[in-house]
């Protein structure tokens, strides 16, 4: 396999777009990328765009940016579709069938369900008949993502400890990053008692512990090692990734996410790194659908033990100037999750926070946080749930 | 594979891995651990401890219960171990009787799985 390094980044700014087509946020995140990698848009030779309600418009995007007769492949893994794209252009230009693939991510959400966008409205149609005389199935309705997470919080709680002020400050911090990102949707700053009182969800998860439904697209532009060497002087090299897949009934076994487990130790290995290779090195963007996702995700990714990731929050480890800085740019709780488009997102924040852009400098991770750094989204593709991590450096 | 209901009698239909021993609900031909078909017929419960639950205060995508409504995930002893399950919890506003850590029973259903608290 080639070395594989990310180039160029574009992101539509995160938010609520009512008046908006698909394609007229993914036109500027494409063109923005393919400016900031400063190649010429024909040399792009494949297109992988992760979308789960957006039919169709990966090829509209192309055409309308002017990217016309190459192979693209619009991929559907719920939460995870935007790194699962990203893993597919990697393995493609890896195995040397493109140089140069361009990763698109977008997701329209504020005006229809989770459900319709997520494709679970359109499935529990097709399958209405049979879902109607089949118990396996129908018992899982009751629940949603916010759900299944709000056991896990009141598990955790019960098990370890863990306080209501403790959850609430993993929106602290949150906010705190994305105050100094003007492309997230969310940058008020927020005290526990503020995210405490916000309207109640699934208890104990309040609305600002739950990632707001959002409108928004990124796109990336990766190259093969001889041409990244070409167009820049700054890439950011693909080091590993893992994608696992399960059912969503592996979220509560021991308040541990199996897939999440399995995602990063792939990509761990891959990479030849080890969980504590991140502190004082490294940062991460990781899928804080929820306040206490980030806390499991601290555990499951082995940078803390088991009932420690409140420790991680309370020591200030995972602010920006802490040890190991976790979502520098607000992660989903305040940038938003336009499903397709975050696992992209959180590539173009690796690849600015590396190059130290002027894009992030108000909200700049440590110089000696910036040689490794790790992505990871999980999803509940309706029964089903899956993790994808990648993992990316500085130097080769 | 032919459709398995929920329940027999009070306790959940589940099956059991003549393999590796996992015990797997609902009830599924094959096992997921050890990919073994030699599945036999295991029934789990009534009783068994709360893990979690929560609340949820809008209709459920499925299933006629009315908001506000709890949902919880119960532990259930296997002769080896033990099995986690959801369901609904038979309960109802201000949801004072549900104790996490408590003891539940299983409420026989067709469609769906269903607990209520305390030991009867």
């Amino acid at each position: 396999m080639r070395n594989v390094a990310v180039v160029g980044a574009g992101v539509f700014p995160f938010g609520r777009h009512h008046d908006l087509l698909y394609v007229e946020m993914g036109r500027p995140a494409v063109n923005e990328a393919i400016e900031d990698a400063g190649i010429d848009r024909k040399e792009i030779q494949s297109c992988y765009i992760g979308t789960t309600g957006g039919v169709g418009v990966g090829h509209e995007i192309l055409y309308e940016t002017g990217i016309i007769g190459i192979p693209i492949s619009r991929v559907e893994n719920a939460c995870v579709s935007g790194s699962n794209a990203f893993r597919l252009a990697w393995m493609d230009v890896a195995l040397g069938l493109s140089d140069i693939s361009l990763v698109i991510g977008i997701e329209k959400m504020k005006d229809s369900s989770m459900a319709d966008v997520a494709g679970g409205m359109g499935r529990l149609k097709l399958e209405m008949k049979a879902i109607a005389k089949n118990p396996s199935v129908a018992n899982f309705g009751l629940m949603g993502p916010p759900g299944y997470f709000a056991l896990a919080a009141h598990r955790h709680m019960a098990e370890f400890g863990t306080t209501k002020e403790e959850l609430a400050s993993v929106t602290v911090k949150s906010r705190q990053n994305a105050h100094n990102n003007p492309k997230a949707e969310y940058q008020n700053i927020m005290t526990v008692d503020d995210v405490l009182n916000d309207k109640m969800i699934n208890p104990p998860l309040t609305r600002s512990q739950c990632c707001p439904k959002t409108d928004g697209a990124a796109a990336i532009i990766i190259m093969s090692e001889e041409l990244a060497k070409k167009y820049t002087d700054t890439p950011v090299w693909v080091k590993g990734s893992g994608l696992t897949s399960s059912i969503i009934t592996d979220l509560l076994s021991n308040l541990s996410a199996m897939p999440n487990v399995k995602s990063s130790r792939t990509a761990y290995d891959m990479a030849k790194l080890e969980p504590n290779d991140f502190f004082k090195n490294g940062f991460a963007e990781v899928h804080d659908c929820f306040s206490i996702s980030e806390i499991l995700h601290y555990e499951d990714f082995g940078w803390c033990k088991k009932g420690e990731g409140p420790k991680m929050i309370n020591d200030g480890i995972t602010q920006i100037d802490g040890d190991f800085p976790v979502n520098p740019s607000g992660g989903l709780l305040s940038c938003g999750h336009p499903l397709g488009a975050t696992g992209v997102r959180q590539i173009a924040e690796v690849l600015y926070q590396m190059r130290k852009d002027k894009e992030v400098a108000k909200r700049q991770v440590p110089d000696e946080n910036l040689n490794v750094a790790l992505t990871h989204t999980m999803g509940q593709p309706m029964l089903g749930f899956t993790s994808c991590v990648n993992i990316f450096s500085r130097d080769l | 594979m032919e459709r398995q209901p929920l329940f027999i009698g009070d306790k959940l239909n589940a099956s059991k891995c003549n393999d590796c021993g996992n015990v797997r609900f609902p009830w599924m031909d094959y096992c997921y651990k050890c990919q073994s078909t030699n599945i036999s017929e295991y029934l789990v419960g009534p009783k068994g401890k709360l893990m979690s639950y929560t609340i949820s205060y809008s209709k459920p995508y499925v299933g006629k219960i009315k908001p506000p409504y709890a949902y919880a995930v119960a532990r259930f002893p296997t002769d080896n171990g033990h099995i986690d399950v959801f369901g609904a919890i038979d309960s109802q506003e201000p949801f004072d009787d549900i104790k996490i850590n408590g003891s539940v029973k299983l409420i026989p259903d067709k469609l769906l799985v269903k607990f209520k608290m305390g030991d009867d």
